[in-house]
């Protein structure tokens, strides 16, 4: 198992937002999580990235227990995610935003920088090619230059996971990636998640949208008011009685 | 893009070649004290951009690091006879873990929180600079000499080639910084920390790290002072002059690494023309601090920058209906 | 533990304009939710205006200060809609910077107007000094414990029974659910930096006869609201009155048992302690940051 997260429990104050959820995932898996609004699934998200800590449970990623590292230490281990609410470096260009993301693999520091010893404009050349390589794959490259405010919001996402991705993740974390998208565009996404996978990167996906979770995922789970109520494959899912009822429950 | 690339490649050594000329035709000292102001504001202003401009953080303490180079220097070379680059090291490495400790409070704090922390430590910095003896209390430190140049004390022109050398150096280091990866994490974190640690940038050590380098800046730019002046005391300290120092920065432009240049040349001009009128230089700092923010958020030299890409624009537009007149 | 009373008495005092102050402060930042750097030289502009139609032009007290009131408010709106408005848009660096510079400009286009040396001001409020056993009080001091309360007990009166109050708080909660339910924005934020210049020019008149005005009064008056705020916890109005009684307190005290000199030290080490124990101050409530 690539991730393993073992009794997670995560309350604020006395709302308790996940409750004792057990969950792993498999190298090169597209793994989906949904549940109606509430159900604590970015709240869960958060715990396994290191945005947040869970108030008790146990998470390993690649043998490695990661429960209280930070973010960034996280990342460095192979395991970087993108955001709901899109978060990019607006001020910086497209090709910068993605080469932050390489952040971890490049081997200088600020003396050898100054010192301009040979290796640190070999890195940077080929920082530059590993994020025009990523920009190209996720259909950007003609944008490197803009800055990356100016994209449409579409476009965004895909940049968001551009830089999540040119760091050579083994667990990319993508969350509500359709979010405001339309047909057109979200079935580009659909695309380039299988593309991803197919470069033995495992996906972890929250979203809303149906179709495009029913298309790629190979296994969902689901949660509601923070339990996992259900988990199998997308049939399987779409012929659960608990699952048909969470979701009409709800809306009835 | 390319366009400013390749203009660039002319105007920097343009621009050097310009600044090594300069001080050959100054000819008096009132002259080159200014050419030396000017290049020790450009020093302290690159510093506060890489904080402000960079990283966006706000340090109203800076003045207290120009202090540090400042005393270090007038106590070193006055009281215990150092030779002038000793003193240099050793306001470099007292900055630089001053800067640490000031920035180790940046890592929970920012905004207005930053700003009472940092006012704050100048104004203890400040206090203990006008009470204690060592320091020479709120008199100063007058007869600092200046530093030897091959057994004589150097003369004001020579000091301006070294100012010049000190101000090459901090630029040179600033674009080496903000053109790799450090210079990227440090943007990448004021635009967005949360999205800059999920992809592994440690924040809080580049917060560190870019509070204490700007100290350092902000230390050399003080010990050129005072080997220059000859006299310091404390008033040259306040935090009245961290609000001078942001004056340059914002002035110039935040994140353009051209943008102290201006900024220092204007402020450092400036201020000497404005002499006469002592009083309303300040009035007019704030001022200016205003209308460039409200007007041209990025500064000077981002006006200028605009000004050069619009003239672009216009050439190459007039150069097009001209060739379909000949067709 | 007669001159230990006697100097609290004087902390409070000192204190409670501090907490007046604060509270100014603390209302732009929750309505408009930016730090007003400039809030100690928009007081000592007040205390100016007092100056000169007190004591120079000889008004009435009950005169002289509603007009410097007004005349301050006044100044605080023209700054507002010339130097902040048009960077409510931009980022909040930008904006901090902003105050920073109209701080810059009010304490030197003063020194300008009414030149670089302090003034005495006259007691507003005579009176022989009391004796209470062996604690001198001085009427003066009592009278602006006495205002700074009820100043107080207004605010609070103000910000929960009256409707321009409640929709100031409602503003502070949920800036963009407030004006969909039919908050004037604009009335909202004349109406926040007019309470917060008239309150601080009130400070500046109730300050003025104990430490005299000058040019450069709102610099130290100013560093210690700031940090009367975080250590309240900003935004937060009883943090604004316990950071400011703090501040006065241990400034007063510090002041007379480890030694004057560095009285202006003792609020930063206040800060200090507070913010490496609880970084959101006092009273204050943590940020959730949502990703």
């Amino acid at each position: 198992m690539l991730l393993t997260a073992e009794k997670i429990t995560m309350k604020f104050g006395g709302l308790v937002a996940v409750d004792n959820v057990d969950f792993a995932i498999d190298s090169g898996e597209i793994r989906a999580i949904i549940g109606p609004n509430g159900a604590g699934k970015s709240t869960f998200f958060n715990a396994i990235s290191g945005q947040n800590y869970p108030t008790s449970g146990r998470i390993l990623f690649d043998g490695r227990d990661i429960t209280k590292l930070p973010s960034h230490r996280i990342a460095k281990l192979g395991m970087t995610r993108t955001f709901q609410n899109i978060l990019l470096f607006d001020d910086m260009t497209v090709l910068e935003n993605v080469m932050v993301g390489d952040h971890i693999n490049i081997k200088t520091n600020m003396l050898t920088e100054i010192l301009c010893l040979p290796h640190v404009f070999r890195e940077e050349r080929r920082c530059v090619e590993k994020a025009e390589e990523m920009l190209d794959f996720v259909g950007l490259l003609p944008y490197k230059d803009q800055r990356s405010a100016s994209l449409p919001y579409g476009k965004k996402r895909l940049l968001e996971i551009a830089r999540a991705m040119v760091s050579g993740p083994k667990l990319l974390l993508l969350d509500e990636p359709a979010a405001g998208m339309n047909a057109a565009e979200s079935a580009e996404l659909v695309d380039t998640i299988r593309r991803i996978s197919q470069r033995g990167v495992a996906v972890l996906i929250v979203e809303h949208n149906m179709k495009v979770i029913m298309n790629i995922s190979h296994r969902i789970t689901v949660l509601e008011q923070g339990k996992v109520i259900a988990e199998g494959e997308p049939a399987e899912i779409q012929a659960n009685e608990r699952v048909i009822q969470a979701y009409l429950g709800k809306e009835a | 893009m390319k366009n400013t690339n390749n203009s660039a490649k002319v105007l920097v050594p343009l621009t050097a070649g310009l600044a090594l000329m300069v001080p050959l035709f100054l000819g008096n000292n009132y002259y080159y004290d200014i050419f030396i102001m000017a290049g020790i504001y450009t020093i302290i202003g690159s510093g506060m951009n890489l904080l402000l401009g960079f990283t966006g953080q706000l340090s109203m303490g800076h003045a207290a690091f120009y202090g540090f180079g400042a005393y270090i220097t007038a106590i070193g070379m006055k009281s215990y006879g150092l030779p002038f680059w000793l003193c240099v090291i050793l306001a470099v490495g007292f900055c630089f873990a001053m800067g640490m400790l000031l920035g180790s409070t940046s890592c929970k704090l920012s905004g207005i929180f930053l700003v009472v922390v940092t006012t704050g430590f100048n104004t203890v910095v400040n206090l203990i600079m006008v009470n204690w003896e060592f320091t020479g209390r709120s008199f100063g430190i007058p007869g600092i000499p200046k530093p030897d140049w091959f057994g004589s004390p150097m003369n004001k022109l020579q000091y301006c080639y070294l100012v010049l050398a000190f101000v090459f150096l901090a630029l040179f280091v600033s674009y080496r910084v903000v053109h790799s990866k450090t210079g990227r994490a440090f943007q990448a974190m004021r635009d967005n920390a949360i999205a800059a640690r999920s992809v592994g940038v440690n924040v809080n050590k580049y917060k560190l790290l870019v509070f204490a380098v700007s100290a350092v800046y902000a230390g050399v730019a003080g010990a050129l002072y005072a080997s220059n002046i000859g006299y310091i005391s404390p008033t040259s300290f306040t935090s009245n002059v961290s609000v001078t120092i942001i004056t340059m920065t914002v002035l110039g432009g935040l994140g353009d690494l051209c943008g102290c240049i201006v900024g220092a040349v204007v402020v450092g001009v400036l201020m000497e023309a404005l002499r006469e009128f002592g009083d309303y230089q300040l009035t007019l700092y704030g001022v200016l601090i205003v209308v460039i923010l409200i007007f041209m958020p990025k500064g000077l030299m981002g006006g200028l920058r605009s000004l050069y890409r619009r003239l672009c624009s216009l050439v190459s537009r007039r150069r097009t209906p001209a060739k379909q007149e000949e067709v | 533990m007669n001159l230990f009373l006697q100097i609290c008495i004087q902390g409070l005092m000192l204190g409670s304009m501090y907490a007046i102050l604060t509270l100014g402060y603390n209302i732009i930042y929750s309505t408009m939710g930016m730090a007003h750097y400039a809030q100690g030289d928009i007081m000592m502009v007040g205390a100016f205006f007092a100056l000169d139609f007190f004591v120079t032009m000889d008004l009435p007290i009950y005169v002289a200060i509603p007009l410097s009131v007004i005349c301050n408010v006044l100044v605080m709106l023209v700054i507002e809609r010339l130097a902040y408005r048009p960077l409510y848009s931009r980022s909040r660096t930008l904006l901090l910077l902003c105050t920073i510079g109209v701080s810059t400009v009010l304490r030197n286009a003063a020194q300008l107007i009414w030149g670089t040396q302090s003034f005495n001001f006259p007691t507003i409020f005579p009176g022989d000094i009391i004796h209470i056993g062996e604690v001198y009080l001085v009427p003066q001091n009592l009278w602006i414990l006495g205002v700074g309360v009820v100043m107080m007990l207004l605010l609070n009166l103000f910000m929960k029974k009256t409707k321009v109050g409640r929709a100031m708080q409602a503003v502070s909660m949920n800036r963009s659910a407030a004006a969909l339910m039919g908050v004037n924005m604009q009335t909202i934020t004349m109406i926040t930096y007019g309470m917060s210049a008239g309150m601080a020019t009130l400070a500046g008149v109730m300050l003025a006869p104990i430490v005299k005005v000058y040019s450069t009064m709102g610099v130290s008056i100013g560093a210690k609201v700031m940090i009367s705020a975080v250590v309240g916890g900003m935004g937060s109005m009883p943090g604004a009155i316990l950071g400011g009684l703090l501040v006065g307190l241990v400034e007063a005290l510090g002041g007379m048992y480890i030694s004057t000199t560095f009285k202006e030290a003792y609020p930063v080490v206040l800060l200090l302690v507070v913010l490496l124990n609880r970084p959101q101050g006092i009273l204050g409530r943590k940020k959730v940051v949502k990703v």
